[in-house]
């Protein structure tokens, strides 16, 4: 009985899979913007639906507001992003910021294996906790999470209660761990595909404009980053010309600057002009090299 | 006036005095052929150091064995209290093949280690280890990368802390009681699913320690297929794998006991493979070792040294 359950289950699994649908599991919408929008972009573009999961409020990433005002302007403006980007639907935790830390780790792991189940996604993406020097202990905390979360969806003796309701145990094929390019050593494979994800860069030359324009859409955050940038410039004694006057254009000027910037580091030794770089757990993941040929 | 032993009698108590009463200097106290192997689940730590623990028993270790969680989680159509009894189970038939003395099992709940205080794991293996007083521990390695069952961190980080803070100002109540602090010679970090990454392993006092399994894999192996209940779920989890991504394999098509012993078999050996390759070994495995062999002190490190006075003599 159980095991026709089991066989009735991996056929719907099967079946959703095959629509190709993705879920990003982020601490902020600027950091999974800048790591791994253009490959988003590329997915949604080639057909695939697209669910984001924002683990954090955002409520401190702002210039002169109150952390209600930050949090409601980011979660907007981080939903009009996510659209340009083709993501169908944007789910906010609410955790706060920089505190996630005090968010118990089976909590924050449960309630992805809980959208894991629901959304039966075939891709999954998620900050990589393994990445060293990222000072964003927030990416750490979401990214143990979730890699925990994508394990444990498998089983179904993980939320009983939810297996009982018709949440089953599902498997997600797919992993990208993404991280900003600060590791030293993140395109070190560390081993064989069959024990570790390995290093991959995903060409985002066509789809670098519709990142740009999505992360421009983040004013809050951008204009935050922007001041704080003048600031610690004119502590210094020094200027950026394009901040003398903080205004849009020098905002969005200086969003283009970071991102391009940013895609040229994670391109170099590609043969692409513009990259973003992951940690890729595909099939080869945990499987023996021999039931693969 | 002197005393010479003439009768029988008397030249008896004289070399009993001289064997047993003498002070003679003491011979060194032979070396503790235990081990203590601290593991997440039932099957981990033979995934991880099975052809070296297995090693260490032919040279007449003896093994126990800290299983800290339940395992109540892995399994195909069972609930969490069958589970947990089928697993277990498993353990004790997989233990007992490899030739462990003992599983001390905390049935802690696996996948919610992260939800118990590191602290309270730790003074459960601290009492244990002042126990056992073992020669060597292995413990999960907390600082591996891509290690996706978290369970692995939570207790390989409260393995490594009790190796550390296990003296007397620790638990005063079992030091009362006369379990003494206890300070584990020589430790293995083990890495239960994965090979070291190049370079890691070896810093400060410790190294990367390769350990050619050849003559011992079998023994593993035999061990690892005792874990019948997770090797099934492991089997299932391929071929589920495989189908979403459209590639059955037909060495999954029938799934019976062979074919879930094959695959685990040949997980095992691939990752033998790959360790062993790397060392010039047909299989291995790796250790961030730290500690001192018998007979062996740890040099007193550089910056100690520099700063350090000669004692003043004594007059």
């Amino acid at each position: 009985m159980r095991r026709r359950l089991f066989l009735q289950i991996l056929s719907a699994s099967l079946a959703r899979a095959a629509a190709g649908k993705t879920v990003l599991i982020v601490a902020s919408d600027a950091g999974w913007l800048a790591c791994a929008g253009g490959a988003v972009a590329k997915m949604t573009g080639d057909g695939a639906s697209a669910i984001l999961v924002r683990v954090g409020n955002d409520e401190k990433e702002s210039w002169g507001l109150t952390p209600e005002e930050t949090a409601l302007r980011n979660r907007t403006e981080g939903e009009r992003a996510a659209k340009l980007l083709g993501i169908q639907e944007v789910i906010s935790f609410g955790y706060r910021s920089s505190e996630l830390r005090d968010v118990p780790h089976t909590t924050m792991r449960d309630r992805l294996i809980f959208l894991i189940r629901h959304h039966r996604p075939a891709v999954l993406f998620f900050p990589n906790p393994h990445t060293e020097q990222d000072r964003n202990l927030d990416r750490y905390y979401v990214g143990a999470a979730a890699e925990d979360a994508w394990h444990c969806a498998r089983f179904q003796n993980y939320l009983p209660a939810a297996s009982h309701s018709g949440l089953a145990p599902h498997i997600v094929s797919e992993v990208y761990y993404y991280s900003p390019p600060v590791d030293p050593r993140r395109r070190e494979p560390e081993s064989t595909a069959t024990f570790v994800p390995q290093p991959v860069r995903v060409d985002i030359g066509g789809q670098f404009e519709r990142k740009l324009r999505a992360a421009q859409v983040l004013r809050t955050v951008n204009r935050s980053t922007a001041m704080r940038l003048k600031q610690s410039l004119e502590a210094a004694g020094r200027r950026l010309p394009i901040l003398d006057v903080v205004d849009e254009s020098a905002i969005d000027k200086l969003v283009e600057e970071n991102l391009r910037g940013l895609a040229a580091v994670c391109s170099e030794g590609s043969g692409y002009q513009l990259a973003e770089e992951f940690r890729y757990a595909g099939i080869e993941y945990d499987i023996p090299a021999k039931y693969l040929r | 006036m002197t005393f010479l032993p003439n009768t029988c009698v008397e030249r008896l108590a004289v070399l009993f005095f001289a064997l047993v009463l003498w002070p003679w200097p003491c011979p060194a106290q032979p070396q503790n052929r235990t081990i203590v192997a601290i593991s997440a689940g039932g099957g981990d730590y033979l995934k991880g150091a099975g052809g070296t623990l297995a090693r260490f028993i032919d040279e007449g270790y003896k093994v126990y064995v800290i299983q800290v969680g339940n395992d109540e989680k892995y399994s195909i159509g069972m609930g969490p209290a069958e589970t947990r009894l089928a697993n277990n189970g498993d353990a004790e038939r997989a233990a007992k093949a490899l030739g462990v003395t003992e599983i001390v099992n905390l049935n802690n709940k696996t996948g919610e280690l992260s939800q118990l205080s590191s602290n309270e794991l730790r003074n459960e293996m601290s009492t244990l280890l002042r126990f056992y007083k073992p020669q060597k521990l292995f413990l999960p390695d907390p600082f591996l990368h891509y290690e996706a069952e978290w369970d692995q961190f939570w207790v390989g980080r409260a393995a490594e802390e009790t190796n550390y803070s296990n003296n007397d100002v620790f638990l005063a109540e079992l030091t009362r009681i006369g379990l003494k602090g206890y300070s584990v010679p020589e430790t293995y970090y083990y890495s239960v699913r994965r090979p070291y990454r190049p370079g890691e392993g070896g810093h400060n006092g410790a190294r990367l320690e390769a350990v050619d399994i050849s003559k011992t894999f079998q023994h593993k192996v035999d061990a690892c297929l005792q874990l019948r209940t997770t090797n099934r779920v492991y089997a299932e989890h391929v071929r589920w794998r495989l189908q979403l991504m459209n590639r059955p394999s037909p060495l999954l098509e029938k799934m019976d006991a062979a074919a879930v012993d094959a695959l685990a078999r040949e997980w095992i050996s691939e990752l033998a493979s790959t360790i062993g390759a790397k060392h010039g070994f047909s299989q291995g495995e790796e250790f961030n070792y730290h500690g001192s062999a018998p007979g062996q002190t740890q040099p007193l490190p550089p910056w100690i040294l520099e700063r350090a006075k000669p004692m003043p003599r004594k007059q």
